[in-house]
Formats: structure tokens, sequence, C-alpha cells
């Protein structure tokens, strides 16, 4: 078996294709992503929406058609699998939404809710319930209250309880704490890792807080209007990022310390349309450094480095948006 | 006029906004419930005041009362708001509306549901200036577009014409802008204002009202949970939490010698990349419905253990020095102790 438990190989989901209502308009949600999770490590994914993370997701819980490539859980292709397998194969990836107000039924109680998957699955037990909410740190006399009572940072616990239920091996995790004040987004990331670390869970973490994704992730891919533009270890790609987009969102996002210095390469203009995106290089109408050759060709990313950007000119982008 | 956000202004400054004792309670089938409980601060002319706190520590619900826009089922029992030395409370609605809009100009959250869907950006933004200017259409149409063009709209005449689900969030978020600055006001407020945008759009947009505020010489009031947003923007903050302010001061004292337990909290659990754990804050803030006696953080609080005068007494907020308030019984006592809590001593085992 390949040292990955998820491997997405060159996946591309489109929509609007052929038919006969067809507006003949293309949108390439995502288009040839190819990313790897590794037992007990974490994968950031980082980008803007309408970049395409959203149905990347979706295309992993097999949610939407596939238009190319191949997504294999534990070596299996669930784009060639069938429902049954699928339905196998999804026990063992779970999913945590980003938000906790309306990702749980308001009408169960938070036991019930921990349950309902064990019950689905024929393998109903009020110690295994029990002991999962205690493990997120939600107490025995919480379990039977409705989630109206619960706080957001106590909902997203509920949350990870549920889907730990099935003892899966992979969490994808939507904006996880995006919806959490400041003191609370610490505590569910403490939480997540603890977790990680005894149950050895791949994660894919999806956000746009780079202070977050920095924070948690192991490995890191940068994604921007359906491709990922630069992958590599947490610490060479935030440290020596090599994309000139990814430098500017590094760039924009605010400091919170006053009176820092502020080399802002702020982005001009706005993520192009995806039903029409420029030719060659999609970052190019936005980016600092674009030269002719990034209209003619589409730059690609290195597959035989660790740490690769899609860009002709990463040196470039390294002299000339060097932040401070 | 630039302010820099390292200095705070001089006494001299005109106040053009003081808030007294500030509270807003609701009524519930359980009894009346307050949700700012004694708020005291002013703005003057032409600073960025940052209001800092999480969700339910009723920095937005303030800011409403300000603007005389408060929920129904929310009243005011107590205080006063002065703006220029004049009483907005109990202010007639005409009035009210005399100064809204015109004197204090207003940018909320989201700028999806700001914007009218079945107008056209032009003709709504140009209502707006002739609410208050006795001007015609045309005239109004044409200062539309030297405002959508000041805030970065390109092609501004096109756009106009556009409805607000044919303009991107960033775009929208401009024209809200624009729409402040309509009337050319003394006081800009503005609500998360960035919240619903992408990191690269925010700083666009950020940048859009810094240089709005700099042309007018208007001052603004920053409502934001985002402490990054607070650096960068403000010369002074106020934290607030669960409805009170509990530390108000000069940006970089705060920042750099945070004297209240809490503000310490926040501080220590921004993310730092050469951390493993990340300090948190255990437990929540508390229910408006029982808020305890004295302190709210108390339940929280690492320095409080223990001491009977935090549950019981309410701590009034109190000069630290170099402009620094704070309302903490032990700020001069065992606090340094509590900036000593790193992520290592976080206790996570914490039941919720």
């Amino acid at each position: 078996m390949s040292e990955f438990v998820v491997e997405v190989k060159d996946l591309a989901v489109h929509f609007g294709r052929a038919g006969r209502f067809a507006s003949g308009r293309v949108v390439k949600a995502v288009d040839g992503v190819s990313l790897e999770l590794k037992r007990g490590q974490t994968l950031g994914l980082v980008g803007e929406s309408g970049c395409g993370k959203s149905t990347l997701i979706r295309s992993l819980f097999g949610l939407t058609p596939v238009t190319r490539g191949s997504i294999e859980v534990f070596g299996k292709d669930i784009t060639a699998s069938s429902r049954s397998e699928r339905k196998r194969l999804g026990t063992q990836m779970q999913m945590v939404f980003q938000d906790p107000y309306s990702a749980l039924d308001p009408r169960m109680t938070v036991h019930e809710i921990v349950a309902e998957p064990l019950r689905i699955a024929g393998r109903y037990d009020a110690k295994a319930v029990a002991e999962l909410l205690d493990r997120v740190g939600v107490s025995a006399e919480m379990a039977q209250r409705k989630p109206s009572e619960f706080s957001g940072g106590q909902r997203q616990r509920v949350g990870i309880a549920r889907a730990l239920a099935l003892k899966p091996e992979v969490l994808v995790l939507d904006e996880p704490v995006s919806a959490l004040d400041v003191s609370i987004q610490a505590q569910i990331l403490n939480l997540l890792a603890e977790l990680q670390s005894e149950l050895q869970l791949a994660y894919l973490f999806v956000s746009h807080d780079l202070a977050v994704v920095r924070h948690i992730a192991d490995e890191v891919a940068v994604m921007y209007l359906g491709r990922i533009v630069e992958r590599g270890p947490k610490n060479d790609l935030f440290t020596a990022p090599r994309h000139p987009y990814t430098r500017s969102l590094l760039a924009s996002a605010p400091v919170a310390r006053p009176g820092a210095a502020r080399t802002k390469h702020a982005l001009a203009g706005e993520p192009p349309d995806a039903a029409n995106p420029p030719s060659g290089c999609t970052f190019r109408t936005r980016c600092p450094i674009a030269r002719d050759r990034c209209a003619a060709e589409r730059p690609a990313l290195g597959a035989d480095t660790a740490h690769s950007a899609a860009c002709f000119f990463p040196d470039v982008a390294a002299r000339e948006m060097a932040t401070v | 006029m630039a302010i820099a956000p390292t200095q705070s202004l001089p006494d001299s400054v005109p106040v053009l906004l003081r808030v007294t004792d500030l509270v807003i309670v609701t009524d519930t089938p359980s009894g009346e419930v307050t949700l700012v409980d004694g708020v005291s601060f002013e703005v003057r002319t032409g600073e960025v005041l940052c209001i800092v706190g999480e969700s339910g520590s009723g920095k937005s619900l303030t800011m409403l009362a300000v603007m005389g826009l408060l929920p129904v089922g929310l009243r005011v029992t107590r205080g006063s708001i002065q703006w220029r030395g004049r009483e907005l409370l109990g202010l007639r609605d005409r009035a009210m509306r005399g100064i809204r809009g015109k004197e204090i100009g207003m940018i909320f959250q989201d700028p999806m549901t700001s914007l009218n869907p079945l107008r056209r950006v032009g003709n709504q933004l140009a209502e707006a200036v002739r609410l208050h200017n006795k001007v015609d259409r045309k005239q109004a149409l044409a200062r539309v577009h030297a405002l959508l063009r000041t805030v970065g709209v390109p092609q501004p005449e096109t756009r106009a014409r556009a409805y607000p689900h044919q303009w991107s969030g960033g775009m929208r978020q401009r024209a809200i802008i624009a729409m402040a600055m309509a009337n050319d006001p003394d006081l800009l407020i503005a609500d998360e204002p960035t919240t619903a945008l992408d990191v690269t759009i925010q700083a666009q947009v950020m940048s859009t009202l810094e240089a709005a505020r700099e042309e007018l010489g208007s001052a603004l009031v920053l409502i934001t949970h985002d402490l990054g947003l607070a650096a960068e923007n403000a010369s002074r903050m106020l934290i607030m939490y669960s409805g009170r302010i509990v530390e108000s001061g000069d940006v970089v004292e705060v920042f750099e010698r945070p004297t209240h337990p809490y503000t310490q909290g926040l501080l220590a659990s921004l993310l730092r990349d050469d951390s493993e754990r990340a300090y948190a804050i255990p437990g929540n803030p508390p229910s408006p419905r029982n808020r305890p006696r004295g302190c709210a953080f108390e339940p929280r609080c690492a320095v409080a253990r223990g001491q009977a005068s935090c549950s019981e007494v309410r701590p009034m907020l109190t000069d630290r020095g170099n402009g620094v308030r704070s309302a903490c019984h032990f700020a001069s006592g065992p606090i340094p102790i509590a900036i000593g809590i790193r992520p290592s001593s976080a206790p996570s085992e914490e039941k919720v």
C-alpha cells in the first residue's frame, strides 16, 4: 500500500458542460489538482473564496461528478467505485464543518447527534458515545442538552466528536475555527492536535486564515482559480514563498503588532471569472511581476521537489516582492 | 490629516462623541438582561478608535445605540450619548436622521445585505446624497460617480448602472464606503467592514477606507474582533468583554504592556508559528443572563483564582499610567505573572 492514505491525482471538476440548455460556458472549478494526505499529518489547503476548495472537498466525498483524474482512498479509486464500496470507504474519511450553528440538528440532543453515525452503521453503543464526548471536553451532564444551549466552541467540539464516531483515519476540516472567537479558536486547535497525535489521524485542513494554517499544518498547498499554485513543507512555504500569489497573501494578512513594518504588496484587482480565465498563468492579470511568457504559456507545478510553485519567475518574485 | 497609528491625540483635540455610563438592556420572559453594562468612552476629532471584542461583548450594540439604531426590544436604561455636546438619547427621529448619514457615516459588515438588491447601485447612492443635500438627480449622480472613483471603482459611470448582484463583495463594500462618505461626515463608524471579504480584498478595502478617512479628515470608530486590524489601523483601542470595557488606551501601550488578564490572554492566544501548542483562555464567556457578580472574567482568569474580591466586587476602570485604563483588582499586583502563562501550561482538559 502506498504511504498516502488519500491520494488525489490530476483531479478536474468542470461544470456546465454539454447539454441542451448548456450556455457553452464551462467553469473549471477544479482543474488538474494533485495532493496527498499522510497518516498522522496535516495538509493545509489555503485559498480565497471561489478558488475551488469547496468543490475539491465535495469531490472527495463523491458529492460531485468528477471530470477527470482519480481520488484514491487507501489505494481504492472512489471515482471508479460502486456506491456500496464508496460508503464503506466513506466511514474512513469524515468531515468537520465550518459553521457549528447549522451543522448540528437543533432537535436532537448532543448525545443523539454523536450516536447517529453509529446507529446508521448498526453499532450504537452508549458508552462509546459518552467516551467520545468526554474526550472532546463535553461533560456528561451537557450530553442530554440540545445544541441551542451550547456556545460556538462547544458545538464545534460536538461536531468533532460526531466526525470521530466511526473511527475514521482521515478528517476533512472545512474552516473549522473560522466562525469561532479568538479565545476559543486556540482551544479547538489544541484539541485537534491532541486527537491527531493520539489517533494518528490525517487532516486535510482547509482555511483562508494563514495564521491558523501556519500553526497546524505540516504541509501547505495554495490554491488559485482551480489549481494549486504552490505547495511545500510549511516552514519553507511560509518563510520562502516562491509564487507571487502566496507572497501577496502573506503580505495582505494583518499583523497584530502595532507599528510593524508594512510592506504591502496589496494585490490589485480581483480574481478573474472562472468561466473565462486568462490565457497562460491564471494569476498573471493580478501579478506584479508578470511577463510576456506568462500570457503565452501555463506554468506547471513541479512534481519532483517537495517545495514547488507554478511560476516561471520565482526568483524575480523573491527579489522584487521581498518582505521585511 | 494623517494620524500615525503610534500616537494618541493630545487632550486639546476636541471631543466629538462622548458616551457616559451607557446601559443597554433587553426584556426576556425571565426578566431584564443587561447587554451593555456601563460603558464610557470618547472619540476625538480625526482619531481612529478601535473597539475590540468577541461576539456578544456588546461592541456592536454600543455603536448601534450611538446611531439610534438599536434593534426592537433593546433599550437604553441609563447613561448619555453626547454628539458635539448635544445629547442624542431621547432625540426625535427627525433630528436623529439629520445627524445619522450626514455627520455620522456608517459602514456595516455585510456588503451583500446593506444594499437594496432591486435598485441600481448608482441610484441608491444618489438617494443618500439627496437625503441631505438640495441637489437634483443629475447632480447627485455626478457626485456618486466622483465618490465611486475616490474609492477605486473602475468605470464608475458604467458600474453605477448595474445592480448590486453584478458587483463583487469587495466592490460592494467600496460602494458602501462611498455612501458613508457621501455627506462628508465627521465620524465614520465601521462595524467589521472586511470580515466577509477575502484577505487580499480586505487589504484593498482597508486602504480605501483609510484613504477616504484621511481625505475627509474624519474620525473613525472601527469595530472588529481582529487584533491585527486593530494594530494596523487604530491609534487607540477599547477592549470589551461581556458588555463592559475591560481595558482602554493607546494601541502600542495596550499591545506591549496589557494590564488586564483578558487582554493578556487574547494577545497570548494569537497564533505563533514557533509554538507547538496555542495558548487558549480556558472556558467560555459568560451568558449575559448570569454574568458573575464581580468581575465578568473571573471564572476564566488565571490571576483571580480564589480571590473573593474578584467574584464579589466589580472592578472599575482605573488609570494604569501612560493613558491606559483597565478594570482589574490586581492590575497593579500579580499581573506580570499572568503574562508568564505560556502554551505549555495552558489548561486543555477543562470541561466546557
